[in-house]
């Protein structure tokens, strides 16, 4: 009897629990319907005292009521509106909004334990962030979540300032994996006074690392550089130094950058003269046109496949010594012509 | 028949030990990954993914796509591929000799143009036929080549064209989300030690496909897939457990990221019907041999969903099969069994995973024949049996309803009460029968494996001499 007795007991405990599952469910389900609505009712009043004081004509600044005032609550509707606004009249209600109601408790919250609070003061800070606050900043720039992180580091791009930079530039060089790619993505919504620094810094660092990440920032975007660097290290002696500059002219070419892609081609390291190949569709010069189709015949085929890309971009010119190549000896240029105009012709 | 005296009670208790660690074992890894699973929903629920998608710099991500025979979910499978906003991706599809019109159905869809191999082998594999380029998605490649013998065989295929630092192993019948895919990114990328990352894989029985994600309020109306999201979802949440203890010993072969690098260093996937498993094992087993640092993700997260079997037929060989390849794994790597150099995988990991999961068809098969034995025999009472099932029921469908309150509360991808409810129900339904032809499907793929004992050992060889080379390389 002691056995079934046990069994008995077990049972129900396991039914009890049960019945607590199932009612924590209900519950829950209720409790989340109700508390959806209620953020969603606050997000709409937050918003549309915002937009009222956007629309109005008087410089007037949205009076936020007591409940409207939380943290996570404000920064996600501040972001949302960021998103689509720019500028003037948004920027000062911002300013405004983040400096009285946001930062005095983002300080604090800078502080927590808890890395989601941390990671919302970093988010105000990118929204809005004053001197005083640049320890803080820091400090979170070096946080242990990578969420907290670059958040953080957004706040270091508004700022504009040199050292910041610099030091944003140390963390996108050091061997972390892919990480630098989303300091590198920070680092390009900068203003152009962000990119004059960082030109600044690429002429001064000695690092090359740091020179290397500078250079792939510089090579997302259409702007002319004065620095003597980028002519002289596309033949530097480090690999990965060459490779950043070769790319850097392929993607933002400068007025002497022809000539260095076009000695690129015959560089030793396939992924240079694959940023060469690709680099020299810019250009439907006689001498790159020799060039590439030598090319045509190199022993990798994305080196083969980026000249005859570039080659049929150069117009007629191009397509006649691409046709030309159908009838070649070398299979392999060949291959590639044929190919190319085939993806084309349709 | 004499049956000695002291027979039952030992019997029993080695019954009752058995499935008491069992089951308090699956406990806690339940409890320890549902922390993880909290963790990581205030982590996607923060995270702004507009980041990863303006992204100019994120690093390209090849998705090889094995297909023998897969004419009924190819086009889908890559129109999802195409629809995914990833913006840095590759596509490799394997026709791996397919006999139905896998391959024409491809070249209708991409428009697939023949282009000259432009890579070299870095792994062996069976006789390519052809490689095409889709002309209106020139992301998407297509290797046309001979049946290798299995999907290891094709994804090595794979493996060989991947230019690219990552790639994902994806089933042709998987259906990506691709919110959840974004998601993945930033784990993925920020942990330089990272080699593997694998994602929840749920079933996409009865479930709508949409543009780029899936609709999940409905639940699957034919009994066996629902009887499978409850297997899937109890087995993903156990496998956070496993994951937060450091010791995963598998990644869903239907969705996994890897480092092509290190893949192709430890010789690719090997031959067995478990051939995700096995790559997970020896990866581990490589890194601890040569002490090198390294970690191998598993996140809770939705990404992929995936066609259940629907029938009996096709759903005892897949269990089957999943036994063999259990057992394999186990016998190729059994180096790992008390080694302490394997720490936790040694004396816990690997110990668990013999007791647990491949000896526990032949325990249940055993106890039921000694409910058989003892009921004709008159020393175990009908209404003791009876009380042992129904607590025995209780517990698992209490199991069940810890983990459908955890998916509640942490990605709630069932939104509708309706499909709570049958969650709930299948709990009850899943003891009477179904759990008894899975012992019996696992047992026959146990039967498999003895039977194959010969050629496994041959396999098994080959496997050591992949580690054995990795071994001498990095020395």
């Amino acid at each position: 009897m002691t056995v079934i007795s046990t069994f008995l007991i077990v049972l129900l405990l396991e039914i009890l629990a049960l019945i607590l599952c199932f009612a924590t469910l209900v519950v829950e389900r209720v409790f989340s319907f109700f508390s959806n609505k209620r953020k969603k009712r606050q997000m709409d009043h937050l918003s549309s005292l915002i937009l009222t004081s956007l629309q109005s004509s008087k410089k007037s600044f949205p009076k936020i009521p007591a409940q409207l005032q939380k943290l996570p609550l404000l920064t996600f509707v501040i972001s949302s509106f960021d998103s689509r606004f720019q500028g003037g009249r948004w920027e000062e209600i911002k300013q405004e909004m983040v400096s009285k109601l946001a930062l005095p408790r983002a300080r604090r919250w800078a502080k927590s334990l808890f890395w989601r609070k941390r990671f919302i003061a970093a988010k105000c800070f990118a929204f809005y962030s004053q001197p005083q606050d640049k320890v803080t900043i820091l400090k979170l720039l070096r946080d242990r979540s990578f969420l907290v992180e670059s958040a953080a580091a957004l706040a270091i791009v508004k700022q504009e300032k040199l050292d910041y930079l610099e030091l944003l530039l140390k963390k996108m060089s050091s061997p972390s994996a892919y990480s630098r790619l989303y300091f590198k993505d920070i680092l390009l919504q900068g203003s152009n006074s962000v990119f004059f620094h960082i030109e600044k810094i690429l002429n001064s660092s000695k690092i090359p690392e740091i020179q290397i990440a500078c250079l792939e920032i510089l090579s997302a975007r259409s702007t002319p550089l004065h620095s003597p660097f980028i002519k002289k290290e596309a033949k530097s002696k480090n690999l990965k130094l060459r490779l950043a500059c070769i790319t850097l002219h392929a993607h933002n070419a400068q007025t002497y950058s022809e000539e260095v892609l076009q000695k690129a081609l015959s560089d030793e390291e396939v992924a240079i003269r694959r940023q060469a190949a690709f680099g020299l569709r810019l250009y439907a010069s006689k001498s790159t046109k020799e060039k590439l189709i030598k090319a045509l015949e190199d022993e990798d085929w994305f080196v083969r496949l980026n000249a005859a890309k570039a080659l049929q971009r150069m117009g007629d010119m191009g397509e006649k010594a691409l046709k030309a190549q159908l009838h070649a000896k070398s299979t392999k240029a060949q291959q590639v012509a044929s190919y190319v105009l085939y993806l084309t012709s349709g | 028949m004499h049956i000695p005296p002291d027979f039952f009670r030992i019997t029993d208790a080695i019954f009752l030990w058995y499935f008491t660690v069992i089951n308090a074992v699956y406990l806690v890894l339940l409890v320890v990954g549902s922390v993880k699973v909290f963790r990581r929903k205030k982590e996607v629920y923060l995270e702004d993914f507009t980041h990863v998608l303006q992204s100019n710099f994120l690093p390209e991500i090849s998705f090889i796509v094995p297909a023998f025979n897969e004419e009924s979910h190819i086009v889908q499978n890559v129109r999802n591929l195409i629809n995914l906003s990833y913006l840095y991706k590759q596509v490799i599809v394997i026709n791996d000799g397919s006999k139905d019109n896998t391959l024409s159905l491809l070249k209708k869809e991409l428009d697939l143009s023949p282009i000259p191999k432009f890579y070299d082998d870095r792994i062996h594999t069976a006789t390519l036929k052809q490689v095409y380029i889709s002309k209106t998605h020139p992301e998407f490649l297509v290797i046309d080549k001979e049946n290798g013998g299995g999907k290891f065989d094709a994804l090595n295929a794979g493996i060989n064209a991947v230019q690219t630092p990552y790639y994902v192993a994806v089933d042709a019948d998987t259906f990506i989300d691709d919110k959840a895919f974004l998601s993945l990114v930033r784990p993925l990328l920020t942990d330089p030690k990272l080699i593997a990352v694998g994602a929840s894989v749920k079933i996409s029985n009865g479930c709508s496909f949409g543009y780029q994600h899936i609709s999940t309020s409905s639940f699957p109306k034919n009994v066996l897939p629902a009887l499978q999201t409850l297997e899937y979802m109890r087995s993903f949440l156990e496998r956070q457990g496993w994951d937060y203890i450091g010791g995963n010993f598998v990644l869903a072969g239907a969705f996994a990221i890897f480092k092509t690098e290190t893949i192709v260093k430890v010789g690719g996937y090997a031959n067995t019907v478990a051939e995700d498993m096995e790559i997970i094992i020896r990866l581990h087993r490589v890194m601890k041999e040569t002490k090198t640092p390294y970690r191998i993700m598993y996140l809770p997260d939705p990404v992929a969903w995936t066609k259940a079997p629907e029938t009996i037929k096709s759903l005892s060989r897949q269990r089957a099969k999943w036994q063999r390849g259990l057992l394999d794994c186990l016998w190729f790597h059994k180096k790992i069994f008390f080694r302490p150099a394997y720490g936790v995988f040694s004396y816990f990991v690997y110990p668990f995973w013999v007791w647990g999961e491949a000896l526990e068809p032949i325990m249940e098969s055993l106890g039921l024949i000694y409910i058989i034995i003892g009921l004709f025999s008159g020393k175990v009472f009908i209404y003791f049996i009876v009380f042992f099932l129904i607590t025995t029921c209780g517990f698992t469908m209490l199991f069940t309803a810890i983990c459908i309150l955890i998916e509640e509360f942490s990605f709630n991808r069932y939104p509708r009460l309706r499909s709570l409810f049958f969650l709930f129900i299948y709990t009850f339904v899943e003891n009477m029968g179904y759990r008894q032809l899975q012992i019996l499907w696992r047992t026959l793929g146990s039967w498999n494996f003895f039977k194959n004992l010969r050629k496994i050992q041959m396999i098994s060889m080959q496997v050591n001499k992949k580690v054995n080379q990795y071994k001498k390389g990095s020395v």
